[in-house]
């Protein structure tokens, strides 16, 4: 809302004030002020002349050489090529030295050999009006050397203002100025439109009927009629305040009906007598497909929730949004009738978005209009346009002077009752924190923002709401006022007292932030990106319909297509970090994110996966009530990427490329942190992880059997249609932070002190089948019968070649042998040596090598 | 002459050419294992002398033999010194042909982890808070119209929605990506009782993309309910957090506004972290940062989760995360935060 202060100082003094304190008194108030624009298009001299004498230029047909009197001094000379330069007329005169709109300097030229001291202005070169038709021709009564920008009223200050929805009454200067009134403690100045003007033998009803269908489509409808206006370019001082509001000067009617929307908040239409069928203006629904070209040019088919204004014929105007083309005010347009009316704000704003116009009108419409304001309204639009009229008449332009009638049609058929609501003073002082405000402070502050004390009893203070403050409905809402007007920065700093907090906090919270901390100690780098992707992500991927993660939930209005659905894996994000790096050559980045997955449990398929059973399940920060609703599943996820190569070649090392395994060291590290190690790597069936090498990835497990997520090397059909290198792909790893959290929580026994006998180590070289995991190893060491002194293997070489037989390898072990109570012999050891290998053999086939 | 002048004149004679043997310049292990076999080995000269001994009278023998003894002795030790220094000079000298160009690069043990700027600046955050006794709270980000606007009284079709750009879930009604981390205060209070001291950090939403905004961004919400809570605390417990973390020097002020979930309602400055409040480039010459939203909780919102509006008061604050993380770290470009680029996110630290 841009405010003009010539503009606001008609209606509370406000000269002796700077722009800058203005706006802090706005800001204070809640008006925030966006910017303070000061508004001097001319600078340096540009004044009123008389053009003495008008003489053909030697050298030019379409040139006249003017001599141009300014008041004091000697005649300028001149070149002018307007066609209506002549003697006799009074002129703007930019001299030399002067800064027109454009940035267009004025200097002492020569034109065709004759020299020329300064211009002779047309309105476009004043930034006016787009009219070339010529140079000014200003009234005769125009002083010589009087400034244009004060005859013009072109310079001003205009202090643009962010109106929070709330504050529908502000959409006009005079909400503004009443609310620096009560601020200020200066009087406001509301216009009295002259009712004398009016003729009362002239009525509105012997034009207009007004029908309202009674369906809430309007409260109030008023139609004033004025006869024997015309379209003429209205006065310079009304066409300015239009344009430093920020709209353009049309003519004297639209602009007459624009300037008292400016000033009242109150949108208002002016309509062609002619074009309304019949004397009767219906406030109705449009008839579903029923059409309608509005001012705009366009041709719009409606639908039944809008609402249309319309004769016994056709809609003629699009209700609180934009006039029909067909009813407009036209250059011959004699007599009108002016619409000032209430338009059902929900409707209006549901029309607006539907078509998807926003006008100054629906604006205001959608956040209420003042219903007893209107029959001001429509007096003050006619007596706007009554005394623009006159002022042309004054400089000699030949405009009719209209008629007013003396009664407008004011249709109004539910009256409403103006709003009460109480105000308790120690309820005041309990909520501002301010003990010593008084009641008379109070009271004024109110009164002065136009409500009414209309009772009180005690501390109990009844007030009457205003007609234009729709957002005032309770208690607090007068106590906003208050304390805003009496100002927020009187309020005292203090702190609560409060009891000790009992609430717990839910533990995956600080969980996720020390994870990021550990995470980024292991040595990789956090990234966060938006949680969005698309059909084509799932088709990179290789994620069919029936696959858990293809059920995601979609958005209804994304930004870009490629945005259009919320992730159900964080891969996507990831490989575009390492897309983006790489575009910048940034290779080998270790990077992960931690961060919600969505899913919509609506279109999850009858097709089952143990793996991803989980995403059915609300994560743990849903509260337990939320559960309940029918929403989309969101899990807790940490996800990373390892970028090839794993290290880059120096000089004392070859480039090292990153496989499988140093994904695992990156995810033990970082869970062992928690005490989580023994996770159990499977090997992937294929349709559950599609985008990871079938080969070279593994599903990870709890020991208590819950998925904990995957890891392994990306699918090379992934990383091509990526763009990424398929021959030496990433290391991916994805799990779902609430199993951490839930194996950290698992208690834990641990052994207190340490072994006094020292341990006895042996190496053990085993061959066994090529199918023979390291894990099946573990699981047979961990089911050693006859285990006594056994405490730890760890596994050392892996080979297969030379000397092992075709379809073999050899598996070495380094074991440990300890005894609580004694020193082992090598007897002692060779005994379980023996035990130990006999198991093997039977669980493995291993026979040592 | 007797056996025993004989005897110790050969000592003499020995000692003198042993003296020799070992007055020149620094004799290495070699040349000392040498002089060992020259002396004192099996036809050495000292052993040589102690064969004489069974020529000497029987009663100068044991004078003889104490002096034979003492020579010999006096050989191994300084042997035995000479062999020591010998061993030393050997390694200083095989250590000085072994220099390392102590100048040369090397990787790092591990890459360098980091965290991102907006986790550092949530952890600074939600430190200053518990510090304050408050809890964390969570909610979920896709959420139901109920718990983002409805209950915060943004009432059905009102202009208020628009003062939040909404992406809305397809396939579903009243379903939208949370627009604000307020619909953590409505999860807060309808499954917790009052007295409640809450702050609640997450990713929001809105369809809006350009220099200033991306569609998904951080706020922190923060709200305490209780019996006479008044506007003086608010300004209190505002002021003191954001002191907490900018500095103790910094004031904070309030300008009226409107959120339709707070009443009061308003926003809150800090004083420029750059310029201290004197007018700079960050603050455009205004001395103050706009921070965040404020107000006390409408009732509205009270009664939206059947707390009783006339004996609880309260009131919420919230303020977008990225925007003070970018003042704290001094980041010019929001969009930057979000697009993964190494060599910006690489360069912060793993921890807080």
């Amino acid at each position: 809302m841009r405010i003009s202060l010539q503009w606001l100082n008609d209606y509370i003094d406000i000269q002796d004030l700077t722009p800058e304190h203005l706006a802090g008194e706005l800001t204070q108030l809640g008006l925030e002020v966006e910017g303070i624009e000061r508004i001097e298009p001319l600078k340096g001299d540009v004044v009123v002349g008389q053009i003495l004498k008008a003489e053909q230029h030697p050298n030019a047909d379409k040139l006249r050489v003017c001599q141009v009197s300014v008041g004091a001094g000697d005649p300028l000379k001149i070149v002018c090529g307007a066609p209506n330069a002549r003697d006799g007329i009074k002129v703007v005169v930019a001299r030399i030295g002067a800064v027109l709109p454009g940035d267009f300097k004025i200097k002492e030229s020569k034109i065709r050999g004759e020299p020329s001291f300064g211009m002779l202005c047309s309105e476009q070169e004043l930034g006016l009006s787009e009219s070339q038709d010529g140079i000014i021709e200003l009234p005769a009564s125009a002083a010589l050397g009087t400034a244009i920008s004060s005859l013009y009223a072109m310079n001003d200050t205009i202090i643009e203002i962010g109106l929070t929805p709330n504050r529908s009454d502000c959409l006009g200067i005079i909400g503004v100025a009443r609310d620096l009134s009560a601020r200020l403690k200066r009087p406001l100045k509301i216009p009295a439109p002259v009712q004398k003007r009016s003729q009362e033998s002239l009525q509105s009803s012997s034009h207009i009927t007004v029908q309202l269908s009674n369906n809430g489509e309007s409260q109030r409808f008023c139609a004033l009629y004025v006869r024997g206006v015309r379209a003429v370019p209205s006065p310079q001082w009304l066409q300015r305040r239009v344009q430093h509001a920020g709209m353009r000067p049309i003519n004297l009617i639209v602009d007459a009906t624009n300037y008292v929307m400016l000033e009242s908040g109150q949108p208002i239409h002016a309509y062609d007598e002619r074009d309304l069928q019949g004397k009767v203006i219906q406030v109705r629904r449009a008839k579903e497909g029923e059409e309608l070209t509005t001012l705009d040019g366009q041709k719009r088919k409606l639908s039944a929730t809008d609402i249309v204004i319309a004769d016994s014929q056709k809609a003629v105007g699009l209700a609180g949004v934009m006039g029909g083309e067909n009813s407009e005010v036209k250059a011959d347009t004699a007599n009108i009738l002016i619409e000032v009316a209430h338009f059902n704000p929900t409707l209006v704003r549901k029309t607006a978005k539907r078509y998807a116009i926003h006008t100054e009108a629906s604006h205001r419409f959608e956040r209420g209009v003042d219903l007893q304001n209107i029959p001001w309204v429509a007096r003050r639009v006619a007596e706007l346009i009554y005394q623009g009229a006159e002022e042309l008449r004054a400089l000699g332009i030949d405009v009719p002077l209209p008629e007013i009638a003396g009664q407008a049609v004011d249709v109004c058929p539910n009256a409403v009752a103006p709003g009460t609501v109480a105000l308790r003073m120690p309820r005041l002082k309990q909520i501002t924190a301010l003990p010593d405000i008084t009641r008379d402070q109070v009271v004024g502050i109110l009164e002065s923002l136009g409500f009414k004390l209309s009772d009180h009893k005690d501390d109990r203070l009844l007030f009457t709401v205003p007609s234009w403050r729709h957002d005032i409905e309770r208690e607090i809402d007068l106590i906003e006022e208050v304390a805003r007007v009496y100002g927020f920065d009187k309020i005292p700093l203090k702190l609560p007292l409060m009891q000790i907090s009992h609430l717990p906090e839910h533990p995956l919270i600080d969980f996720l932030d020390q994870n990021k901390i550990t995470l980024a100690s292991c040595g990789l780098s956090e990234v966060i990106t938006f949680p969005f992707m698309h059909a084509g992500d799932l088709e990179n991927m290789g994620i069919k319909d029936s696959h858990p993660l293809a059920a995601a939930v979609r958005l209804a209005n994304p930004l870009v297509e490629q945005q259009g659905l919320l992730r159900t894996t964080m891969l996507p994000g990831l490989i575009a970090s390492v897309l983006e790096n790489r575009r910048h050559g940034r290779q080998g980045v270790k990077i992960f994110e931690a961060a919600r997955t969505f899913h919509e449990p609506a279109k999850f398929s009858s097709a089952s996966s143990a793996a991803w059973a989980h995403v059915k399940e609300q994560g743990g920060h849903v509260p337990a009530k939320a559960r309940n609703d029918d929403r989309p599943i969101e899990r807790n996820r940490v996800a990373a990427i390892l970028d090839q190569p794993y290290s880059e070649k120096t000089w004392n090392q070859p480039e090292l490329k990153v496989d499988f395994f140093h994904g695992k060291q990156y995810l033990l590290q970082w869970t062992s942190a928690y005490g989580v190690q023994s996770l159990r790597f499977e090997p992937i069936q294929a349709e559950d992880f599609p985008w990871l090498h079938p080969g070279a990835a593994a599903a990870i497990w709890t020991q208590r059997g819950r998925f904990f997520g995957y890891l392994g090397q990306l699918h090379p059909r992934t990383a091509k249609a990526y763009g990424l290198d398929f021959q030496n792909t990433p290391v991916v790893f994805e799990v779902d932070l609430e199993v951490l959290l839930e194996e950290w929580q698992v208690k834990r026994s641990y052994a207190s002190g340490s072994a006094k006998f020292p341990p006895v180590s042996r190496d053990l070289a085993l061959v066994v089948p090529e199918a023979v995991t390291y894990d099946a190893f573990m699981k047979s060491f961990a089911g050693f019968k006859r285990r006594k002194y056994l405490r730890e293997q760890h596994l050392f070489d892996v080979y297969q070649g030379t000397n092992i037989p075709a379809g073999k390898k050899s598996m070495a072990f380094s074991l440990v042998f300890q005894a609580d109570d004694k020193t082992l012999t090598d007897k002692d050891v060779e005994k379980e040596v023996e035990a130990l290998l006999t198991q093997l053999k039977e669980d493995l086939s291993a026979d040592i090598r | 002459m007797s056996k025993l002048n004989e005897c110790v004149q050969r000592i003499d004679e020995i000692k003198g050419a042993f003296h020799e043997d070992t007055a020149n310049a620094a004799l290495n292990s070699r040349a000392v294992e040498d002089l060992k076999v020259k002396y004192l080995g099996r036809k050495g000269l000292v052993t040589a002398l102690m064969e004489t001994l069974k020529e000497v009278s029987k009663e100068d023998k044991p004078a003889a033999g104490k002096i034979i003894n003492e020579m010999r002795k006096g050989i191994e030790e300084k042997l035995e010194t000479l062999r020591a220094s010998a061993e030393e000079g050997a390694l200083d000298e095989s250590l000085a042909a072994q220099r390392l160009d102590v100048s040369l690069p090397v990787a790092a043990m591990q890459s360098k982890g980091s965290l991102h700027p907006v986790t550092l600046m949530r952890r600074i955050i939600l430190d200053a808070f518990r510090s304050l006794g408050f809890t964390v709270y969570d909610g979920p980000e896709v959420d139901l119209d109920f718990y983002n606007f409805g209950a915060l009284n943004f009432k059905d079709d009102h202009p208020a929605r628009d003062m939040q750009d909404t992406f809305f879930i397809g396939d579903r009604t009243k379903t939208i990506l949370r627009t604000h981390t307020s619909n953590i205060q409505i999860h807060a209070m309808m499954h917790e009782k009052p007295p409640l001291r809450v702050v609640a950090p997450g990713r929001t939403y809105r369809c809006d993309s350009d220099i200033t905004h991306t569609p998904m961004f951080h706020q922190v919400e923060g709200f305490i309910v209780d019996q006479n809570i008044d506007m003086g605390d608010m300004k209190g417990v505002i002021d003191q957090l954001l002191k907490a973390v900018f500095g103790q020097d910094l004031s904070t002020r309030l300008r009226p506004s409107f959120f339709p979930f707070v009443e009061p309602g308003a926003e809150f400055d800090l004083q420029c972290v750059s310029c201290r409040g004197k007018g700079c480039r960050i603050c455009k010459n205004t001395g103050w940062l706009e921070i965040g939203g404020l107000g006390m909780i409408h009732p509205n919102v009270f009664e939206a989760v059947g707390y009783d509006s006339e004996a609880y008061t309260g009131f919420a604050f919230g303020f977008g995360l990225d925007r003070i993380a970018m003042l704290r770290y001094g980041l010019s470009d929001l969009r930057q935060l979000f697009e993964g680029n190494q060599q910006f996110l690489g360069q912060f630290p793993t921890h807080p």
